[in-house]
């Protein structure tokens, strides 16, 4: 992990630029943006795991939310990754509110989540809700905590060679010389985000939650 | 290729190499104040205080002075000086003479007590404002235009000028201006009434026998005033340059040719004149080779003669900074002032004629004599000025190995020459100091006396600002990405870029009063500069150490280094730019080159 301010550094010198923190005064803040743009857009490619948490929820019963504050934890409804009602394997879908009127559903088990809207007042501090909201107990979350807008002190977790190799490929374009160094960075980039996926994606995922043990067996 | 967000599949672009640069490494046509910065070449500076176009054609911060010798002992000021013999001679406010020899070590030469131990035992000089000199026939000669004339012998004996025959100076002339020319000694400039049109011409060969003086004599006076076309016919000056003499009236000159007899009879030959161009100081006219140098109120004029005529002829010299020469004339508004204050050097190992003028008529009020330099080396074609401020010498004298030395006060300084051994590089080197921190006080003065006088000096302000550049392309929007300089030395220098004709900060309404955060009725403040450039940034110049390297240095680093070739990102959107580069000189410094990289836009500015 390297802090912002490092990675900038390390963009500079990629970009045969003279160094040094406070040295660019002019390139600084285009690069710290630049690799600030691609941490957020490879941010939401994935559910990176170093950013992913799992908790678990009390439903108030009334209002359809948790009672935790979420505002530090799920800052942004595409940040939650999958919601289990407990003791389920069975995910909550989200609302189809196109062909379901939430309202006709009713009972005390969370049956489909949505996004609270620009009304709700507790759209930062709870960012979803449950349907229906007489739904008790609790739910199990798993979600991504995306980090604020990197300080140059900042350490950024995540991969430093995607950021530099994206930052530098975004600024040689900018730059209006040498198509060729362009074109390598540019790959250069593609190809590290490509590897990370594949790493990502890499590993034994079982099919479904019972056989993630084969040796593991009950007789009736 | 991966498929994201970012890079949808199959996207495509277009990518050429578009990025241009233009370098600027042409700096010959040096300070130019007349032509509109819209319409200029970069070969000119708007703007050039403390620079000079070096020999090597790069932009370099002026030399700087150290202190060479103090005659406070003897004298209150010093009014003027002369290099003779090996001697630099010192004439003082209070009448008195004093000799510096190499070594910067005083001596008296004359005041009332040697005075007194003449024949006759005559007093000395009196309060004295004004004095000029002529070197002739191996002697100095000092007028002061209130005393009869002093002559300074090789040895420096000092001695009233006199007819060698007759030993008396009852007849030797008390003038102001003298000049050796030819075989004779003139004097001009008489404050008599009836006498300022009046040349006094020495006899043939010698310098203190005048009219009325026992024969053999040929001595003549000749009263110049109905020959004068225009203007005053005060005379304002002497000059020469080679067989020609030069009269200097308020709006005309009188040129002349001495040596010409009938029978036995001394006729001086003025039958020529030169009509709206005048002098407005003995002290500022320079003999350089073939011309000649001088000022009148309206600028700097040369006068050459004509190659296959034979004809005198005059050429302004100065028509690029006019308006300011002009400004810093009128706050002289006095013509004693101007006669007694406003001089001139010729410093021939750099080919510079330097104008001093000061920004006040009083001693009191005077806190700067602005220095107007014009470069002229007719065979590296040069012919540029430059701007030399924050210095108060009044007087000045060129030594027999061209070094140049400057007085001020009791003090007389060295400028350093740029190009040996005994290079300076800041103002006031062993009699003023700097803090700790290695600034001077806000008027670029320091604490005097210094505790090292190796390690003292206050530093030069240097500024050089370019006209405006389109870079060829007025109607094009201009993206710029990076900045490269060729730079010679240490000091570090702040570069600024101004945009789009936005130079001055119009949010920026003046400095608080001191004493309280009050302002004037409308709102505003004192009037202060206040920039508002797109882009500013320091470097260190190309022989500098670089960033880090520097130990203990400007604050733990040691600034940007432009000897490298890596890129420095200098980005700003324009139609047009501006450069100026200003900084503190403690260190050399020159600029070679400025190269900017930048990419061509539409003509819409976003």
């Amino acid at each position: 992990m390297s802090t912002l301010s490092q990675l900038v550094t390390r963009a500079t010198d990629r970009l045969s630029m003279v160094s040094g923190t406070g040295v660019q005064v002019y390139a600084e803040d285009v690069l710290a943006e630049m690799i600030q743009h691609k941490f957020d857009v490879l941010f939401d490619e994935v559910f990176w795991p170093n950013f992913c948490s799992w908790a678990t929820y009390t439903l108030d019963g009334t209002l359809g939310i948790v009672t935790t504050d979420l505002t530090s934890l799920v800052k942004r409804f595409d940040d939650i990754h999958v919601i289990f009602s407990d003791g389920s394997n069975v995910p909550i879908s989200k609302l189809a509110d196109t062909t379901t009127n939430p309202f006709t559903i009713t009972g005390t088990s969370a049956r489909v989540y949505e996004q609270l809207g620009p009304t709700d007042a507790n759209k930062t501090s709870r960012v979803f809700q449950i349907w229906p909201k007489t739904a008790t107990g609790n739910i199990i979350i798993r979600f991504r905590t995306k980090p604020d807008t990197f300080a140059p002190s900042t350490e950024i977790d995540f991969d430093d060679q995607a950021l530099i190799l994206g930052a530098v490929f975004d600024y040689l374009e900018d730059d209006g010389t040498n198509p060729n160094a362009t074109n390598k960075f540019q790959l250069l980039f593609e190809g590290r985000v490509a590897q990370l996926k594949r790493m990502y994606n890499s590993g034994s995922f079982p099919l479904d939650p019972f056989s993630n043990n084969i040796e593991s067996f009950t007789i009736a | 290729m991966t498929r994201s967000t970012m890079f949808p599949k199959g996207a495509k672009i277009n990518r050429q190499s578009i990025l241009l640069d233009a370098t600027i490494r042409d700096y010959s046509g040096g300070w130019n104040v007349v032509d509109n910065d819209l319409n200029l070449d970069t070969k000119f500076s708007k703007i050039l205080e403390n620079m000079q176009r070096g020999l090597d054609g790069a932009n370099e911060v002026r030399p700087g002075t150290v202190l060479f010798g103090d005659t406070s002992e003897y004298l209150d000021e010093i009014i003027n000086c002369e290099y003779f013999n090996n001697f630099i001679v010192c004439v003082g406010k209070n009448g008195k003479i004093v000799s510096v020899d190499s070594r910067g070590i005083v001596r008296e030469i004359w005041s009332d007590d040697w005075a007194g131990n003449l024949a006759g035992s005559p007093l000395g000089w009196d309060t004295t404002l004004f004095v000029s000199f002529a070197v002739f026939n191996g002697e100095l000669i000092i007028c002061n235009g209130v005393n009869k004339p002093v002559i300074v012998s090789t040895g420096m004996n000092v001695i009233y000028l006199k007819d060698l025959a007759d030993n008396t100076n009852a007849f030797t002339p008390i003038a102001r201006f003298v000049i050796a020319h030819g075989r004779y000694l003139v004097m001009g400039g008489s404050l008599t009434v009836g006498e300022e049109d009046k040349l006094f011409i020495s006899s043939t060969d010698t310098s203190g026998t005048w009219v009325g003086n026992s024969d053999p004599n040929d001595a003549i006076t000749v009263n110049l005033g109905s020959r004068v076309p225009s203007g005053s016919h005060v005379i304002k000056g002497l000059g020469k340059f080679r067989d020609q003499m030069m009269v200097m009236f308020e709006d005309a000159i009188l040129p002349g040719t001495l040596g010409v007899f009938t029978s036995s009879t001394h006729t001086p030959n003025f039958t020529d004149a030169i009509e709206n161009v005048g002098g407005i100081s003995h002290r500022i006219t320079q003999t350089v080779g073939d011309d000649m140098i001088f000022g009148d109120v309206n600028g700097v004029a040369s006068i050459k003669r004509a190659l296959i005529s034979g004809s005198v002829t005059s050429d302004r010299a100065s028509t690029l900074i006019d308006p300011d020469y002009y400004t810093a004339i009128s706050q002289v508004d006095s013509t004693v002032a101007q006669e007694d204050k406003i001089w001139s050097l010729w410093d021939s190992a750099n080919t510079n004629y330097m104008l001093f003028i000061p920004n006040a008529i009083t001693d009191a009020e005077t806190t700067e004599y602005r220095c107007m330099v014009y470069k002229r080396n007719k065979k590296l074609k040069i012919e540029a000025w430059q701007d030399w401020r924050g210095w108060k010498f009044r007087s000045g004298c060129r030594s027999s190995l061209k070094d140049i030395f400057l007085t001020e006060g009791t003090q007389l300084y060295r400028l350093g020459d740029q190009h040996d051994e005994s290079a300076v590089y800041q103002d006031y080197v062993g009699d003023q100091e700097m803090w700790e921190d290695e600034t001077p006080f806000t008027d670029y003065s320091g604490f005097t006396p210094v505790a090292d006088a190796a390690n003292s000096g206050v530093p030069i302000k240097f500024i050089w600002e370019l006209p405006w550049s389109d870079n060829r392309e007025r109607f094009l929007v201009k993206n710029s990405r990076y900045i490269n300089f060729d730079t010679v030395g240490e000091n570090d220098f702040t570069v600024q870029m101004f945009t789009d004709n936005i130079y001055d900060d119009i949010l920026d309404f003046g400095e608080d009063w001191e004493e309280d955060p009050l302002k004037f009725d409308d709102s505003t403040g004192w009037d202060v500069e206040a920039l508002d450039p797109a882009l500013e940034m320091v470097f260190v110049g190309g022989d500098g150490p670089g960033f880090g390297n520097n130990a203990f240095g400007n604050l733990y680093g040691g600034g940007r280094p432009t000897r490298l070739e890596k890129l420095y990102a200098w980005r700003a959107k324009y139609k047009l730019q501006k450069f100026r580069i200003s900084g503190d000189a403690t260190l050399p410094l020159k600029f070679v080159s400025i190269t900017l990289a930048y990419l061509n836009g539409s003509g819409r500015m976003a």
